[in-house]
Order: structure tokens, then sequence, then C-alpha cells
């Protein structure tokens, strides 16, 4: 008795655990929703209109109206840009630095680690918030410049987690195979280690993802970041708490969209990672193959 | 008869361990003529497989000179290497983790081409033709490490070996992760490659057998030191230092009716960051003599031609 | 002879990622007691999985197994856990691979040896001690007071099997299983270990089972030989008889595939391909593809059983 085999189907087969997929159409259907957003809202989410605000639920306003009249409904997807762009920027900031910087640590390490570290060291005693806020405090306040903090923030956690990741593959023989044959060790550091580096990564990067949409909105609720009218979620959640007795969906439905993101990423980032762990992968259902087992070896 | 190919003087390697230093490789002198498989063998410990990492400069030297065809390599920087290495390659033990898991075997193959500015025409060529010397064909290209056996990935960690067209190969255990039959599939290739290709070989073993089937000259290494070196023939009939005797006395049986005077070893191999005074061996020498082996270390002598003993009860 | 373990068409299949392998497939053999019986292979052949299921110490989890293995006229394969505990240490003990990674690194050595003892036998504290210390002199371990109190870490890996062997041995069993013993050591540690085996097989009448992959070994200390491959038993002997007259294809080829003393440059011989992996279903004999000497026979048919000698038994539809 076999089970199909072919290596591409079973790999991907690991993958598509219930969590992963669940997880995944969802963070799926806020990016679809983010890119199309000027096709699919019901109304400007910028348009100023008094004599509608603060309405309830209707068929007109699925989600009801803020204090200005704007369309929760509309200003929620387009919110999903803000927060998906912005959490993106941050992420890549901390990639661009962070990456490259830990893989020279950890692979050359001596005094470029030390060094590398310390600024790590530096920029880790401090809260991460209090550092943006004292970064944005600095430069003044703004969307770019509160991604620029956050981004800065972020940078020790994933160049220090690179540099570990370093510090194991290049003990390995494919390295000192690499070495031998006599590449060079740009060659060897970004062609053979950084890929073998990326699985983990990712799970980190996944993980990142949801963070930074939580520090972002934390920036943002205290109007150090995104300025009015640019549609966001943090923003709105912060606006809406003088009305949460009476139009609790102003900060409610942001602040759900912020928890099923979140969460969503982290869920998916566990998913990858047993995935990538060949001890936690699922195996076949097991009571199904024993009774065929046994029906194979009775008949 | 021939000439020189690599020359190792005075070789040391010293790691420091908590502060105190560990001798893995102490005072190795040796040469390899062109076109010899030389052999290192020992036990666990004794410095082989530092010596050939020293010897591919892939660690730094503490001492000592590494003279490959007469130009000496030992403190060029890893710039200044890629020079040489195309002449002097390496096949590791294990090879499944020897190569990259994330490329095919066509990527990893093609790498080692365009590195050494093949052209991509000459590379595929070139390939085809080593895929054909080890054996294998083209279908193992496009399939992952995963998808092949032990025997396979090294033939192709020969093959790959041999994409620079170098002079010399290292093999640090070669075959020592095989099966016993994929095992001689290995070793016939390697003699069918230094008849073809005439290479110069260092074979790194802790297995007696095989070295004494494929290596021309062996030395026998004990905690950092060459304790005895002689051609392949000479050592094993007229084997001379204790700890080698003792090592070939070891050797599993061929068949169980062969009697073998076993000579068995008291205790363990000795600590090598706290070594004994004087030769390094005595503490488990059947000939010990006091007043003689605890003062000097003794030093790699020639008593008979070719035939070099580290001993100071043999002359 | 009487035999003191009967292990009759032993079957395993084992899910793994990539399927169902059939690890075992169909294993008969009978250990004699006294006698040292090794079980020789190359990966993949199934030596290690019968050997870990005499004691049930395979993933019983993960795989199916069928058959019978009589041991004083139970068979181990239905026993209740608590009846296998009983056994296991006791009556039949085991010894592995790697001893670095067999004992718990934060237990010193004599704790681990009395705890033995002290489960099985029963024995208090200071009977405990004293058997525990002239066990580690009977395996070679000297000082053996002052050595009872030190941590794994403080001892080399010949050391660590020696103690593994004492810990085996502390119960008197009447068999033990050593899976490869001395794959991870030393030539010269090898030697040692081996030779502490043969001793107690004599002085105690110990049944050793012992798995490897090396015929230096066999030719060492086994008095039967058991050749697997692909999950099944294809020779079985004498140890005189299976090196001066092997009979089935398998056994010749892998014993001219080893390197011997005199034959200095010389080609060895090999067998072409690889063993198979034990996915499919077989028909057959799984080692046609390799034989120099199959026929169409040899692909429909699975050979039976014959005897050359006496007690020499092979699995081939020829007499080479």
């Amino acid at each position: 008795m076999t089970i199909d085999t072919t290596s591409k189907r079973k790999k991907m087969g690991g993958l598509l655990t219930a969590p992963a997929v669940v997880t995944a159409s969802i963070l799926a259907i806020i990016i679809i929703a983010a890119v199309v957003a000027p096709l699919i809202v019901p109304y400007n989410p910028d348009k100023l209109n008094l004599y509608e605000s603060l309405m309830k639920p209707s068929a007109a306003h699925l989600f009801g109206t803020d204090k200005s009249g704007r369309d929760i409904l509309s200003r929620i997807i387009f919110g999903a840009r803000t927060t998906l762009l912005s959490s993106m920027g941050v992420v890549l900031i901390s990639m661009i630095v962070g990456i490259p910087l830990g893989l020279i640590s950890g692979y050359f390490g001596g005094k470029i680690d030390s060094f590398i570290m310390r600024l790590w060291d530096i920029i880790l005693a401090f809260p991460s918030l209090l550092l943006a806020f004292i970064f944005v405090a600095a430069f003044g306040k703004g969307l770019v410049n509160a991604i620029l903090a956050i981004g800065i923030v972020f940078i020790p956690m994933i160049s220090r987690l690179t540099r570990s990741l370093t510090l194991t593959e290049k003990n390995k023989l494919y390295v000192q195979s690499a070495k031998s044959i006599g590449y060079s060790n740009t060659r060897i550091l970004f062609r053979h280690i950084l890929p073998n580096c990326v699985p983990t990564l990712i799970t980190e990067i996944t993980l990142d993802l949801g963070y930074a949409i939580l520090d972002l909105a934390a920036l943002n609720f205290i109007g150090l970041g995104v300025q009015p009218p640019i549609a966001d979620w943090g923003a709105m959640m912060q606006e809406g708490l003088v009305y949460l007795s009476t139009n609790p969906l102003i900060s409610l439905v942001p602040g759900i969209a912020i928890v099923l993101t979140v969460v969503s990423l982290n869920v998916l980032s566990d998913s990858i990672q047993a995935y990538l762990d060949p001890s936690q992968r699922k195996l076949p259902p097991i009571k199904k193959l024993k009774k065929q087992m046994v029906g194979e070896l009775i008949g | 008869m021939s000439e020189t190919l690599i020359e190792i003087k005075n070789l040391t390697k010293n790691f420091s361990v908590n502060k105190k230093i560990l001798h893995a490789v102490d005072d190795v002198s040796l040469s390899i003529e062109k076109g010899c498989i030389f052999g290192i063998v020992g036990e666990s410990g004794c410095g082989k497989t530092t010596l050939g990492q020293c010897i591919m400069r892939l660690l730094d030297v503490t001492k000592g000179d590494i003279v490959f065809n007469g130009k000496n390599m030992t403190h060029l920087n890893q710039r200044q290497m890629k020079e040489y290495r195309q002449y002097m390659q390496m096949v590791f033990q294990n090879p499944y983790s020897s190569f990259n898991p994330k490329m095919t075997i066509g990527q990893a193959l093609r790498e080692v081409c365009t590195v050494y500015k093949i052209s991509k025409g000459d590379a595929d060529e070139k390939i085809k033709k080593l895929l054909q010397y080890v054996g294998l064909n083209d279908d193992v290209l496009p399939r992952h490490v995963s998808e092949l056996s032990g025997g396979q990935l090294q033939r192709l960690a020969i093959a790959r070996a041999l994409i620079p067209d170098p002079h010399f190969i290292m093999a640090d255990e070669p075959t020592s992760s095989l099966d016993v039959s994929i095992q001689a599939q290995i070793l016939n290739l390697i003699m069918d490659l230094r008849e073809k290709l005439g290479l110069t070989m260092m074979f790194i073993s802790h297995e007696l057998t095989v070295v004494e089937h494929i290596c021309d000259v062996v030395a026998v290494m004990y905690l950092g030191r060459i304790v005895e070196m002689a051609p392949t023939e000479k050592l094993f009939s007229e084997v001379l230092h204790p700890y080698s005797k003792a090592l070939i006395s070891a050797k599993p049986k061929d068949d169980p009716s062969q009697n073998i005077e076993r000579i068995i070893l008291e205790g363990d191999v000795p600590d090598a960051m706290d070594l004994p005074n004087g030769c390094r061996f005595s503490p488990r020498c059947p000939n010990y003599q006091k007043g003689v082996c605890d003062g000097k270390e003794p030093q790699l002598h020639e008593v008979s031609p070719g035939h070099f003993v580290s001993c100071h009860l043999i002359n | 002879m009487d035999n003191i373990l009967s292990v009759k068409d032993l079957k395993i299949d084992v899910i793994s990622e990539r399927g169902v392998v059939h690890a075992v497939r169909g294993v008969t053999f009978d250990l004699r007691q006294t006698e040292i019986h090794g079980f020789v292979g190359e990966s993949g052949c199934g030596k290690t999985m019968t050997a870990k299921s005499i004691l049930r110490l395979h993933d019983e989890e993960k795989s199916l197994s069928s058959g019978e293995i009589l041991y004083n006229g139970m068979d181990i394969l239905s026993l209740k856990k608590k009846e296998l505990r009983e056994i296991r240490g006791s009556e039949i003990a085991m010894i592995f691979q790697d001893p670095m990674q067999s004992l718990n690194p934060l237990l010193t050595i004599g704790e681990q040896i009395t705890e033995m003892l002290r489960f099985h036998e029963k024995l208090n504290k200071k009977d405990a001690y004293i058997k525990a210390i002239s066990l580690l002199e009977d395996v070679g371990i000297k000082p053996a007071k002052s050595r009872f109190k030190q941590y794994p870490f403080e001892f080399s890996g010949g050391m660590l099997q020696r103690i593994m062997i004492a810990i085996a041995i502390s119960c008197d069993p009447k068999i033990l299983i050593a899976d490869e013993p001395t794959t991870a050591l030393d030539v010269t540690i090898q030697a040692q270990i081996l030779q502490l085996l043969k001793k107690l097989n004599k002085e105690k009448g110990m049944t050793i089972y012992i798995i490897t992959h090396n015929f230096g070994v066999v030719a060492e200390i086994c008095d039967r030989v058991s050749v697997m491959y692909a999950g099944k038993i294809v020779e079985t002997g004498d140890v005189g008889q299976i090196f001066k007259n092997p009979c089935h294809p398998y056994t010749k080829s892998l014993l001219e595939s080893i390197p011997k003393s005199g034959y200095h440059g010389q080609t060895l011989q090999s067998i072409p391909g690889s063993p198979p992996q034990l996915f499919e279903e077989m028909t057959g004999c799984p080692f046609a593809p390799r034989c120099s000497y199959a026929n169409k026979l040899c692909y429909e048919k699975e050979p039976l059983a014959a005897e050359s000698e006496k007690d020499h038994f092979y699995t081939c539809h020829y007499n080479l």
C-alpha cells in the first residue's frame, strides 16, 4: 500500500492545515480589500458630512458613521491600506538593515560582532514605544516618522535572530565545503547561508508584522503618528473612545480589525514554524492508515 | 621518483579552551609526492581532521609552513588563497551535509563553474563528463540533497571537487558514513580517478582496512603528533611503534578462523590539554621505560628507507 | 541447545511522512541459549527495528506489527505493559549505539545503576551500592568507589559503554541485545568492549544478540550470524560457515566488498545500485535487481529457505 508520495504535493499538504488556511484566507481578504479599496468603498472615506454624523448602523452605513459623518466601513477598508503599508514599511526597514548586519556579525565574529551587538543593546535598552516617542518628538509627528521610528526599534530583534541562525549554519559542512571550493565570503553569506535562514526568518517576519501593527496603532492612538484625515485603525479607535457608550462601533470595529489581523498573523506564523519543523509535521491520519494496513495484513 | 607536491613543515595548531591550550596538531612534518595517496590514520582526538583543515587553510596555523607546489601558502589571507583553491579541493565525511540543502545538485555544480569562470557551454559539457566519470546520470541534476542516497551524494561531492581540475584532493573520512557495499563503490572510484587523472590525495580515516587498501604511504597520528610513517606495505608488515602495533592488532578479524595476537591498551586516550612529560604515549605504553620516556618528547627519525618512527627506544 | 527466544514471522510496518515503510517483512529466527548471535546488514535492512521490537521499544503508535516473539512461553507482542516492564531489564536487557545519549546527564552513574537494582531486584540502598560497585569492577571501571559518584560527562565513550553494559547486566538478564555497541567507538576501544562482551557470555552464560553492519565484529565474537536484506533474513548459519561458504549472492558480494589485507590497490567487488526503499510491496526476491545471477524466476517468485549444510540456511532459488 502506498500513499501518494509525489514530493511537491506532500510538502504543500504539510502546510495546508486548517489554521493556516483559515488565517491565510483572512489575511488575503484584508490584503485584497486594501488593494482594491477605491473600487469597493461605498463612500469617500474622507468626505465630511456633518448632517450624517454619529449615525447607527443601517443599510446605508453598515457600521454607522463617525463624528464627522464619515462612513466607518469605508474608513475601515482604507484603514487597511494604511495599516498594511505602514507595518510592511516597518518590517522592511528592520530587514534591510538588520539582516545583512546579522549575517556579517554572525559570520565574522570578533570586533565587528561586538560592535554591532552593542549598537543593538543600546536600542534594546529602551522600551520600544518610548524610543519611538523620543524619535517622533525630535523629528516631528507624521506617519513616515512613525514608520521610521518603529522600524529602527525592530532592527535588533531580526538582526540577532539572523546572527544566531548564521552562527549555526556557519559550522555546517556545506559552508566548510563552499570555503574550500574557494567561494568568496559575500557569496557564501548571501547565496548559501541566507537562503537557509529564510524559513525561520519568515516566521519571525510574520510575527513582526503583527507587532508593527500594534505599535503603530499605539503611536497613532496617541496622535504621534498618522495625522487626520488619513484613515487608520489605531487613530479611529482613539477618535471613537469618547462615544464608546453611544456608538461603540466607532472604536470596536477598528479594534476588532486589528485583533483579527494580528492574531491571524500570529497563527499563520505558528503554522509556518510547525511546517518547517519536521518533527511537528502532521502525519497522514494514523487511525485510518492502520485500518488499511490491518486489512492488508489479514487479506 | 616524482616531485613533491605538498610539503608540511613543523605544523602546529593550538586552540585555547578556557585558558588552557589544546595542542590539536603538534609539530607535524610530512611530504606528499605527486600521484600519491597519502593516508593519515588515528583515533578520535588524534588531530587528523584538524591537520586536514589546516592544510586546506580552513583554519589558521599557529606555527609551521604549508608549501604547495613550491609556494608557501601558510600566511595567505582568504582572498589570496582563492588562486590556489582551484588546485586543492576537498571531499568531506558526511555527504548529506556537504551540499547546500536549498540548492539543487545542478545549481551547486554550476555555481562552481561560475566561480571558476567556466563559460556556460563548457560548464554543461564538463558537468556531463564528470557525471559520467563518477557513474551517474543527468537525472540527478534537478534533485535536492534529500532525494539522493549517501552513495550518490558522495560521488557528486567527488565530481564537484573535480570541476576546477585540481591537482590535489583532501578526503576527510569520505567513506566512514557509508554502507559497506557503497564504500566499495566509492573506493573503486577513487582508485580509478587516481589512475585516469593522476591525482594526488590525502586520505584521512580511522579505518585501517580502508587505508591499507588504497593508500601508498600511511602516517599514524596520536594526540597531535605523527608516531609512525611509512609506505603502506612496510607499515603493516614491519610495524614498529607500540601504538601503531596496538592499533593494527585491534583491527577486527577478516574471518573468524584468524588468530590475532591482540594488544589491548590499558585505559583511555589522555586529555589533550593535560599532556604528560616526554612521550605522550608513555602512560599507556607497554614498553615504558622510566627515565627515558618521560624526559624529552621523541622526534620522528628514519629507521629504514622511508620508514619513520617517533620513539626513544627504537633505532 | 535450547532456544531461549523464538521469533515467528515478524512483520512491522511503520508510518512515516513519505508513506508506509515495510520495515520488517517476515522474520523468523531462534536464539539459542548462551550463544552470541550477530545480525548483519546495511542501513534500512530492518535489523535495528527487529531488535527493538523484541522489547517493544519501537514506536508502537506509529507502527503495526504482526507475528510472534516467544520468550518463556509468552508472546512478547501481546503482553500487557506491566508484564512487559517486568521483563525489560531483568530478563532481557538492551544497550544502544551511542552511550553518550543513553545515560541521563544529570544523575551520577552510581545512581543510574542502583536505580535499576532497586526497581527490579528490590534491593535496599546498601545492598544496591555493594552490587553496583562489584558490577563496575566487573566491567573494568576502576577505581569503582570513586567513579561511582561521577557524572556521565566525566567519562569517555568507551567507559560509558562499559557503564551501559554494567547497567544492562545488573539484574542478570538472560538475553542482552546490543545494537551497534561499538560503532561509535574507536578501534582500540572497540576491541576492549568486544572482549568484555565475550567474557560476560562465557562467565554468565548470557545470550547475546548483537546487531552490527561490521563483519569484523561478527568474525570477532559471534557464534552464529544472520544476514538481513530488505526486511528479511537472507542467510543464517554458523559464523565459520558464513565466512567460508556464503551461499546467498548478497552475503557473498558483501563479504567480497570489504577491503582485506593483502589486496592493496585492487578493485573491490561492489554491488551495483542501492538497497530498496521499503515503501512498495515486492514480488519475487528483493535482491534480484542487484543480483548478478538473477533471472525471470527470481523476479516472480520469492525464494524459500534452503539448507546448504547443517544449520546453514539461505533464501535463494539456486545453489550457487
